[in-house]
């Protein structure tokens, strides 16, 4: 049996095909303007890389902030219940998930068998998601991918004392006008971040094991100050931006399954 | 000599540093000398000094001849001549109050941030509300919308206040708020719609911060945003009143702190 999640992400779009319990291929790709036709884009690479049709496969579960735009679902679900089911395949023992994508953040704790108990989510502001960091990695002219490990060198961490991504903007700006090193304004921006996300996870409560998911879980910096914060190691995915699409294709099996 | 004769003459200063600009008023026996608005992107110290000494200079006054000066703003801490620092909050209202002796309310707008007091009959602050957390509502969403519609500030103004309709903007955040106007615009919806929308996405802002002072005739808007004729006219039909507006809103900070400054350094 062959199932398919996809998960459309505010910045990021994935297709995963699942065959048994294997993760045969999957595709990342931008999500752009369009999402009807990104996640069309994504099945086709996922698809040729495991050289399989699309008429093959028995079941598509889409999820995610574009889930809507997925014509060739059968089925949709909201990315929460994905994120669980995902993180829960690759660590059974995961009771708290950390979801960091580019424009939202969720808190989800869950049960033993791979359900959520409970979830809180941010997408409402950007401060404490990927979208901040972005922002910044802009105005400090780095790119996203090397901020993290960039941040951990920093001698003297600046206290960043905006929130908002649009104020932290100006006064980056002005830190950097004042000759900060822009080494210790990127520790201080990974501080703010932390702290905005660690409020949220207090809200569902951590138990271990704590996982964290989302591009996000590739910023070391991040990661470092969270597990800081909660007092927990942190369980990373070795692809943490697939685990919602990851979780798709699980609940699409689900179904294909009992609908034999 | 004729300083010992008791005429010499008292001049006091508010200075107001903000997110974007500074703001100087230079006051003399309850009369206005100066008062001015600098856009500048310096320390508040530098340029705090810099707009002192052209006013000093327009009105032939030396720093020894101000008796008192009083600072707020954000920046309010920064400004090396200060004699005294107050908030925000009291200065507009006392600036407000001066310029239009009704005003039982005032909002005052900012680049990043806004602030609604209520007032009692003798003027004095007896409730207030801020947002200074969130670029949402405030001067910075609208100027960082210039760039995305390219419209200059006070022509999206007018467009805004003359607009039949407004076009939803859902998201709360300026950051995702930009990334919706951009696809509103790729999707074809009007200049004019989507103008009016952004005016609307602040005024609902600022309705929040209104509501939790209670809203008492009469209403004045002080602040940078208070020129934009866009937000008052789209925030008078929410709130059911007439708003009446300063003839230079964004001064009123430092013409309070001016005042007070009069007041604490003995003046008139």
């Amino acid at each position: 049996m062959i199932v398919s999640g996809v998960d459309v992400g505010s910045r990021t779009t994935c297709a995963l095909l699942l065959k048994d319990n294997e993760i045969v291929s999957h595709s990342l790709i931008n999500t752009g303007v369009q999402s009807a036709s990104t996640s069309r884009k994504a099945m086709d690479e996922a698809l040729e890389s495991a050289g399989i049709a699309l008429e093959d496969l028995d079941y598509i579960m889409g999820c995610g902030y574009g889930r809507f735009l997925v014509p060739f679902a059968n089925e949709i679900v909201t990315e929460i219940w994905c994120h669980a089911r995902g993180a829960n395949w690759y660590f059974p023992t995961a009771r708290t998930i950390l979801d960091m994508g580019g424009q939202d953040c969720k808190a989800i704790r869950v049960g033993p068998n791979g359900d959520h108990t409970n979830f809180i989510m941010n997408d409402k502001c950007a401060a404490g998601t990927g979208r901040f960091l972005e922002l910044m990695a802009e105005v400090l002219g780095f790119r996203l991918e090397d901020i993290g490990e960039m941040s951990l060198k920093s001698k003297n961490p600046i206290k960043i004392s905006s929130m908002c991504a649009v104020f932290a903007k100006s006064e980056v700006r002005s830190l950097v006008r004042r000759r900060v090193d822009k080494i210790d304004i990127l520790s201080g921006l990974h501080e703010a971040i932390s702290v905005r996300v660690h409020s949220l996870l207090k809200r569902v409560g951590v138990e271990k094991d704590f996982v964290i998911t989302g591009g996000i879980a590739n910023n070391i910096a991040v990661v470092r100050k969270m597990e800081e914060k909660v007092g927990l190691k942190a369980l990373i995915p070795d692809e943490p931006q697939i685990v919602g699409a990851l979780g798709a294709a699980l609940l699409a099996r689900e179904r294909a399954m009992r609908e034999g | 000599m004729w300083r010992w004769l008791g005429t010499e003459p008292m001049a006091f200063a508010g200075v107001d540093v903000g997110a974007e600009t500074v703001k100087l008023v230079i006051l003399n026996e309850g009369e206005i000398l100066f008062s001015k608005v600098l856009a500048t992107e310096e320390e508040g110290a530098v340029a705090s000094r810099q707009l002192m000494e052209e006013g000093l200079k327009e009105t032939n006054l030396s720093m020894e001849e101000l008796s008192y000066v009083v600072s707020t703003g954000s920046g309010r801490a920064t400004v090396p001549f200060a004699n005294k620092q107050r908030s925000e909050q009291l200065c507009h209202a006392r600036g407000a109050r001066w310029s239009i002796p009704s005003a039982q309310t005032v909002l005052d707008v900012g680049a990043e941030g806004s602030r609604a007091m209520k007032l009692n009959d003798d003027g004095k602050v007896i409730d207030f509300a801020i947002n200074s957390k969130c670029a949402s509502g405030t001067g910075t969403l609208l100027r960082a919308m210039t760039k995305i519609v390219e419209i200059p500030m006070e022509e999206m103004g007018i467009m805004a206040a003359n607009a039949k309709s407004a076009a939803k903007i859902s998201s709360f955040c300026a950051v995702f708020a930009e990334s919706e106007v951009i696809s509103s615009i790729h999707t074809g919806v009007s200049e004019e719609s989507i103008v009016a929308g952004i005016h609307e996405s602040v005024v609902s802002r600022l309705l929040e911060v209104l509501r939790r002072v209670g809203l008492v005739e009469d209403v004045v808007v002080t602040g940078g945003v208070a020129k934009n004729i866009g937000i008052i006219k789209r925030l008078e039909p929410k709130i059911g009143l007439e708003i009446k507006v300063p003839r230079d809103p964004q001064t009123m900070g430092a013409l309070g702190a001016a005042l007070m400054a009069q007041e604490m350094g003995g003046g008139s």
